[in-house]
């Protein structure tokens, strides 16, 4: 590969995935708000 | 009137659902085929300039007006649109949210059919010791539905109702018991099959396997920049273009997944997250696949030349033949990956395009979950067929065209004037950030009331008077000669040549050239025309006819070929567009008498 193309796909590659991992992440480990919410899963009471 | 107690189970399970919704077959065969033809690594450029100005404003846009409408208890649309908007035409304007989805899984879930097929084909050694001809051929005799490839009679209608009775059952077990569960099995195994395709495409030496160039050429190939189609409008629009497709925006299906999340949950960070998966799997995955695959075996002019007709030609012609390279057993689970990855990215994708129609089935009038997600299966079906039918006079293309680019990019300009402007950006800016666990970048009030609609109406306006071969420095005040896919170029049928009535006594040549092949295929006549240049035609017709042309016989565009009865493609053209006019229609009138049952019980 020459080096333009490889910068060029590294760069965006690495900036995506990144991204993408920061995100999802985030979701992982945000907490939920104590109140009620939309994920029935979380609910105490089986619907 | 909503009697609905849908509920996403967990967060993670929304989020995948959401990028199952975006990740479609467009990542693996349209994003790599659009790169090549636009630049290459330069393509990333204005892909990524429209995924900043235009995909994550309207994934934000989308998002809030469906968390919004869901606290009114409207899962669609056309109730949310009124409720922003106040006056009524905004709820027809929102038919579009219902229509599109309707009229997109006709035609996609035919498509996800051909995957499942391939699936079994590739599996049962169908494609072993085929020439890479024998191979492209399988794929017109398949969708030859007179003619059967397995012994299975109508196996593509087969195949078709196959999947659409999968959709449909997943459908009925409901949005966290059917979509979201599908989609928890379905992403993990998607992202796999591509980790393991990109490898073997990326890892592929040239001299081994009867390859001819490494894997690493087709990278080098997609990824050199060339910075000179950075200012060809014909790049930004397919950038743009690109950016609709892989996000399944302007569609109402991420609205509709969107109204089952609470008032104060957040939307900014799943919304994000969701769009960004999507891009993974495309930029990252989606271009280490084909296009090294097939540049590795055939070499990059030959890759040039089938990119030309579109990433399906690559997908189906041509990928079955070159997994033969790897012996019987590796070909057989490189097709169950390849053909099982795109049917994994088709069936969550064609799910959200059922969510809409089913929710304002059970929001308006009252219909069972089971009931409506059959009824969305019968009615695929239904305006489906025709695509199956007459797949081969172009009528899939037609729904494509206009369900599947042209409503999209007029529906997203809609609901973008409707919450900058009418909704107002006020609003619209505290809907997105209420609840949010990520902090937006407060740019982005500015970009979604001015830029967002402006790029969308250059787009919309660049799409209508789109000059011929894309030569955008011929526009003047004097005309221009349009582009046969322009949507005034469409609307005027400028790309149907000589053969312009519905039925006719002749059937003339659409191109230049020379009679150089005579040939029976499943007994069925054909004659080919070629120019020398790559370009011919192939032409069917019955023993009844009577050729004018004989082997040799050089012919100009409107020369007679045969005469007898033609039913000419203008006609399944017009057919096509109606029903689809129809079915928008139809959804009309629904939405009408939903009006004014609500209406009836105070409920709007």
């Amino acid at each position: 590969m020459n080096k333009t193309a490889l910068i060029f796909m590294i760069i965006s590659e690495t900036v995506i995935t990144s991204i993408m991992v920061y995100f999802f992440l985030k979701v992982l480990f945000t907490k939920p708000t104590p109140e009620s919410d939309s994920y029935s899963e979380n609910n105490d009471v089986e619907r | 009137m909503s009697s609905s107690t849908e509920s996403w189970g967990t967060r993670v399970g929304l989020i995948l659902a959401m990028a199952g919704n975006a990740v479609g077959l467009g990542n693996f065969l349209r994003f790599p085929v659009q790169a090549v033809q636009n630049g290459g690594g330069a393509f990333i450029i204005p892909y990524f300039v429209c995924f900043l100005l235009l995909g994550i404003p309207l994934l934000f846009i989308e998002w809030s007006i469906g968390r919004y409408g869901g606290q009114f208890g409207y899962h669609t649309t056309p109730f949310t649109f009124q409720k922003m908007g106040t006056r009524r035409f905004w709820l027809y304007l929102g038919t579009f949210g219902i229509f599109s989805n309707i009229a997109i899984a006709s035609y996609y879930c035919y498509i996800e059919s051909w995957t499942l097929s391939y699936v079994f084909h590739s599996v049962t050694g169908t494609f072993q010791g085929m020439s890479q001809f024998q191979v492209a051929e399988f794929f017109n005799t398949y969708t030859d539905i007179f003619v059967s490839t397995t012994g299975i009679p109508f196996e593509a209608v087969f195949f078709f109702l196959l999947c659409l009775g999968i959709n449909s059952w997943i459908l009925s077990k409901g949005l966290s018991g059917g979509v979201e569960k599908a989609a928890k099995i379905i992403m993990p195994l998607l992202i796999f099959f591509g980790i393991f395709l990109a490898i073997k495409g990326i890892t592929l030496i040239a001299g081994h396997q009867g390859a001819v160039n490494d894997g690493t050429v087709g990278l080098n190939f997609l990824w050199t920049p060339k910075y000179d189609s950075l200012w060809s409008p014909k790049v930004w629009l397919a950038a743009a273009g690109q950016i609709f497709f892989t996000l399944s925006l302007g569609q109402g299906s991420v609205q509709c997944f969107a109204s089952y999340v609470k008032k104060k949950d957040d939307i900014a960070l799943n919304a994000m997250s969701a769009g960004w998966m999507n891009e993974f799997v495309e930029v990252v995955l989606g271009s280490a696949i084909i296009i090294p695959i097939s540049i590795g075996y055939l070499g990059i002019d030959k890759v040039i030349e089938l990119t030309s007709a579109g990433g399906l030609g690559l997908g189906f012609r041509t990928m079955p033949f070159l997994f033969q390279n790897w012996g019987p057993i590796l070909a057989a689970i490189a097709g169950l990956a390849f053909f099982g990855l795109l049917f994994f990215a088709g069936i969550t994708s064609s799910l959200a395009m059922g969510t809409p129609y089913m929710s304002f089935l059970r929001d308006e009038f009252n219909w069972s979950r089971k009931k409506s997600a059959w009824f969305f299966g019968g009615s695929v079906l239904i305006l489906g067929l025709p695509t199956v039918l007459f797949f081969q006079q172009g009528v899939l293309d037609e729904y494509d065209y206009w369900a599947g680019s042209v409503a999209l990019v007029l529906f997203a300009l809609i609901e973008t004037i409707l919450f900058s402007w009418v909704f107002g950006i006020k609003k619209g800016w505290k809907e997105i950030t209420s609840g949010a666990d990520i902090k937006v970048p407060g740019i982005y009030k500015f970009i979604i009331k001015w830029v967002t609609p402006l790029m969308l109406l250059i787009v919309f306006a660049g799409s209508l008077i789109r000059p011929a071969n894309d030569e955008w420095n011929k526009l003047s005040f004097n005309g221009w000669e349009l582009h046969k896919e322009s949507i005034i170029g469409q609307i005027m049928q400028t790309g149907i040549g000589p053969n312009k009535d519905y039925c006719a006594g002749e059937f003339y040549a659409e191109n230049d050239g020379v009679v150089d092949s005579m040939y029976v295929k499943d007994n069925r006549n054909y004659i080919r025309v070629s120019n020398g240049k790559g370009q011919q035609s192939s032409i069917k017709y019955d023993n009844n006819d009577k050729l004018v042309v004989e082997m040799g016989s050089i012919v100009k565009t409107g020369d007679i070929i045969y005469t007898g009865k033609v039913i000419n493609r203008v006609f399944f053209i017009d057919f096509a567009r109606m029903l689809l006019l129809s079915v928008f229609m139809v959804n009309v009138g629904f939405i009408y008498v939903a009006y004014k049952r609500r209406k009836r019980e105070g409920t709007i």
